[in-house]
């Protein structure tokens, strides 16, 4: 091949020992980087895509094996180097962005050294040399005030502001190469958008080439020239970036791009399409098509024959025989269930007014409040409302969306509406009665009728308790069932969210993270709940099981009438399952309506920032609605003199819509808050 | 059985980590000197006490294995006899250091708040103290015997166990796992041993079989002291401060409790390294051992 790829990946293959057989997490792929292109590597988790970025960063785990393979970077074979040359090359010649901004800063140290230290390192420029370049360069990446960045440490900037940083850090000694892998996965919508355009900028700016690693596709197409689609250790599509959405080769493309949630009118009434299964490590699949358990257009053949890129006129490329026959054929979608799903009560189930929670630490405290130059270190109590005045209804088998980035206090709602933690103030009925004289013992008949579904599978399941004591447990503790009735019980909700019978007898580490999160739902189900709280339960999973696990709520609140807060920073996931919708903004709601209302005529600023952030299926900003929202910190206000005489007023836009605009009042109001009319 | 689910494709290798060697020889060694202890009166030549006036100071040769002390007594059974009382000692110690450390810690882990601070203020308290004096004070007030030194060597560990319980139990707290038992109402008890409990013990287990060998070698310096078993019963600390006088002379009677002694750290040190990496916290998705 010529010299004018930058990276040529041949016929590489890993493994990982295990305690029987090695473990194939890649085998044989081939993948080159064009100079000055940008390629997208997207798949599940499990695919290999972060082997294939170890391997080439010389950053594997120490039980992986290079078993086959070349991996030339500019030409060199750089698995063949010596150990401290290979080092070299990262940081100087090759730039890499994590996917966790916070973990790949050193907490101890500045941020302005830990972007110098690898141009003295690399470059051996002076200390004041250095300083200077990473000034410019700060500014480059977005920062107003450089100087103050170098000074501070990572813990004192935002997530947003820490990729940025780690994003300068990366290309500081001019690299060719740069390697993202999830680079905005860990971070909210808004600023997901903000880093892309970002590094769309600075590949135009510094000519870098770059590997792009991602799960989501829109993030991909909007910075990529080419996408490689992994599956299971081996790639199966490699197309343009620009067409693979409106005509995906591969299968396994297909049903990726199906399962994205889609905000236009049609894509939210619809169901989401799912891929069944899992991506499966079964030894036997490595004669046919990997992906054929899974496939909807499977045919004998694929089950016995390997399959091998096959160039397809479009310039793309795809593993699959049947490319030319299928074409034109969608991924196949359930037929639309959504149809005799029952119109939510008007019944009001959850009633909850004027809801707050202050959260207070006294502690020994560097002080932010102006610029993070001058930190005088001050001792003093810090009341933080992380929920300030929320007041809502839910009805009966009613569904009500509540979406906001991290730290807007979505979470805290959740807790305080099922009184998991006591509320500072406002008060709860739960199906007209209040709940709150409990206190944190609410009585058993209102646990039992309301329960939670965590975000994060991995932590929501004792992993030393088995799957049925797990959804056994709440049953006996919360009902008066005998134990035969519970192991009864149990079968049925397994049953109920789709997992085998054989499950029982498993413990959470055996399970899949789709299949964790249905433990988990049927836990929540198992006392037969009229509300449950789903506190982000499908960002934790790839796109393709968010989708099956979307389905199933819908699915269970359609069979047992229930109503369900669900919590998500995704508006697009949302879009699909809820009524109404809250747009929750540093502890408040600023914006609620019907799901159409708030898609259609959104009147905040806040959920229009949001919207337009939103990267739709065709990987274009869903709308050229203004992205420049003043970014400041998102967290739940803390109590300073404005914030105390901030007078809020709701507009009502119509029976379900309002919104809430906030305005400093004129000077001789004595402070207080203004009170807030609901309609009722 | 079929395969078993889950595994993606880049299912890492410590599904089930076989034994490994430092776990494997520690816990024959130990396990060697527990049961040659527990069959003292079975493996051990002579009577502990008896004596040999006519044999004092023999150098280990074949009817006395290990040679004779002062009083002619066998120095191979008395050692052995001494094992089952500094064995019992380390093992009683360390069983109460966890039986009160462990509740308390896992109390102030997940209470947090004024319990959480009183808990552990007072076990700061505690630990401010020089442990030796502590122990001294004590047993110099009361007639010692062995089950009042197991007693205070095992108080003396509650603060470091109560610690260290704490610690494990703050992360696991904040699991979801906890929030859901919170959920469906659990009480505190239930949480703490139930949901906590289960997930907490591997780093506690390695603690305690380090901690048995710190209140072995303790006790010793407790007997040493004189402070600790009477005579004629003699623990290997006993016997050591016992012989002093004749190191020169006949060192074996001190040799044969020290080096005893020695293996036994040895092996509950190499027991507890491997079990820490046996149950690393990397690893810890492992349903147990």
């Amino acid at each position: 091949m010529g010299a004018d790829n930058i990276v040529e990946i041949e016929n590489l293959t890993v493994e990982f020992a295990g305690d029987g057989a090695a473990v194939r997490a890649v085998d044989t792929i081939s993948l080159s980087i064009p100079r000055g292109s940008a390629v997208g590597l997207v798949g599940e988790s499990g695919s290999g895509k972060s082997t294939v970025v170890g391997a080439l960063l010389g950053l594997l785990a120490p039980q992986a094996l290079v078993v086959a393979g070349t991996i030339r970077f500019d030409g060199i074979n750089i698995a063949r180097l010596p150990k401290a040359q290979r080092r070299s090359l990262l940081g100087s010649r090759i730039g890499t962005v994590f996917q966790d901004p916070f973990a790949s800063l050193n907490p101890a140290i500045r941020v302005g050294r830990q972007i110098t230290e690898p141009l003295i390192r690399h470059r051996r420029v002076s200390r004041m040399e250095a300083a200077k370049q990473v000034r410019a360069l700060l500014h480059d990446v977005g920062f107003a005030d450089p100087a103050a960045v170098m000074h501070a440490y990572p813990h004192q900037l935002s997530g947003g502001m820490q990729q940025r940083a780690l994003i300068a850090t990366a290309i500081v000694c001019g690299p060719s190469l740069l390697v993202l892998d999830e680079p905005t996965t860990a971070l909210d919508v808004t600023i997901e958008a903000q880093i892309l355009d970002l590094l769309k900028a600075l590949r135009r700016s510094h000519g870098l080439s770059m590997l792009f690693v991602s799960h989501n596709l829109g993030a991909v197409k909007t910075l990529c020239d080419r996408v490689d689609v992994m599956y299971a250790g081996q790639i199966v599509e490699r197309s343009d970036a620009r067409t693979i959405f409106s005509a995906a080769l591969h299968p396994y493309t297909k049903g990726l791009i199906a399962s994205i949630p889609r905000l236009d009118r049609a894509g939210r009434r619809s169901r989401l399409a799912a891929i069944p299964g899992k991506v499966g490590g079964s030894a036997a699949r490595l004669l046919g098509c990997r992906f054929e358990p899974r496939c909807p257009f499977a045919a004998d053949r694929c089950r016995t024959e390997p399959q091998r890129l096959i160039p397809h006129v479009s310039g793309g490329e795809a593993a699959c025989w049947r490319l030319d026959e299928l074409r034109e054929t969608a991924w196949p979608v359930a037929t639309n269930q959504r149809a005799n799903r029952r119109e939510a009560g008007t019944e009001v189930l959850i009633d909850a007014e004027h809801l707050g929670k202050i959260f207070s630490s006294a502690r020994l405290r560097l002080n932010l409040d102006r610029r993070i130059g001058a930190v005088p270190l001050r001792w003093h109590r810090s009341p933080f409302r992380a929920v300030d005045d929320v007041s809502l209804t839910i009805g009966r088998g009613e569904v009500l969306g509540l979406v906001g980035e991290s730290g807007s206090g979505k979470t805290t709602l959740g807790r305080l509406l099922l009184h998991l933690i006591p509320a500072t103030v406002g008060s709860t009925r739960f199906d007209g009665e209040p709940v709150d004289a409990f206190d944190r013992r609410a009585p058993r008949a209102f646990r039992r009728n309301a329960q939670i579904v965590f975000q994060n599978p991995d932590s929501s399941l004792n992993p030393r308790h088995r799957v049925e004591e797990i959804v056994r447990r709440p049953i006996v503790r919360l009902t008066d069932a005998s134990m035969s009735t519970a192991d009864r019980r149990v079968d049925e909700l397994l049953e109920l969210v789709q997992l085998p019978h054989a499950y029982r007898r498993r413990y959470p580490h055996e399970l899949s993270g789709g299949e964790k999160q249905r433990v988990g739902i049927a836990r929540a189900l198992a006392t037969n709940p009229r509300f449950i709280v789903c506190d982000e339960p499908v960002s934790a999973l790839d796109v393709s099981v968010q989708a099956t696990i979307v389905n199933l709520l819908d699915d269970l609140r359609a069979e047992f009438e229930l109503a369900y807060l669900f919590i998500s920073h995704n508006l697009a996931v949302v879009a699909h399952i809820a009524d109404r919708i809250a747009i929750m903004y540093r502890g408040r709601i600023c914006e609620m309506g019907t799901r159409d209302e708030i898609l259609d005529r959104p009147s905040h600023p806040y959920t229009r920032t949001l919207l337009s952030s939103l990267v739709d299926v065709a990987g274009n900003p869903s709308s050229a609605l203004d992205r420049s929202l003043p970014r400041t910190p998102p967290c739940g206000s803390n109590f300073t003199a404005a914030a105390e005489q901030t007078e809020t007023t709701l507009t009502w836009l119509s029976d379900t819509h309002w919104m809430r605009s906030e305005s400093v009042p004129d000077a001789g109001n004595d402070g207080a808050i203004a009170p807030i009319r609901h309609k009722s | 059985m079929a395969l078993p689910l889950g595994n993606t494709v880049a299912q890492p290798a410590w599904r089930r980590p076989a034994l490994r060697g430092k776990l494997l020889v520690g816990g024959a060694l130990l396990g060697i000197i527990v049961l040659l202890a527990l069959f003292a009166p079975i493996v051990a030549p002579f009577p502990p006490e008896e004596l040999h006036v006519a044999d004092r100071f023999q150098a280990p040769n074949a009817i006395y294995l290990a040679g004779t002390d002062e009083l002619g007594r066998d120095v191979l059974s008395r050692t052995l006899y001494g094992s089952r009382l500094s064995l019992f000692l380390g093992l009683a110690a360390t069983f109460i250091a966890m039986l009160i450390g462990i509740p308390l810690g896992l109390l102030a882990g997940y209470s947090r708040g004024w319990l959480d601070e009183l808990i552990m203020r007072l076990l700061d308290v505690m630990m401010s103290f020089p442990p030796i004096i502590l122990i001294l004070l004590v047993l110099a007030v009361m007639t010692p015997n062995l089950a009042k030194t197991a007693l205070v060597v095992g108080l003396l560990y509650v603060p470091a166990v109560a610690r260290l319980a704490r610690s494990v139990t703050l992360s696991i707290a904040a699991e979801d796992f906890i929030q859901a038992a919170r959920a469906r109402g659990e009480s505190r008890l239930y949480i703490l041993f139930r949901e906590i409990m289960p997930n907490a013990w591997p780093p506690l287990v390695v603690d305690a079989s380090l901690r048995v060998s710190f209140a072995i070698l303790l006790a010793a310096v407790l007997s040493f002291l004189g402070f600790g078993v009477q005579p004629p019963q003699a623990d290997w600390g006993l016997m050591i401060s016992q012989s002093r006088s004749f190191l020169q002379i006949s060192p074996w009677i001190a040799l044969t409790p020290g080096i005893v002694m020695c293996l036994t750290v040895v092996s509950l040190s190499l027991l507890g390294d491997g079990l820490r990496e046996h149950l690393d916290p990397r690893l810890r998705h492992g349903p147990g051992l």
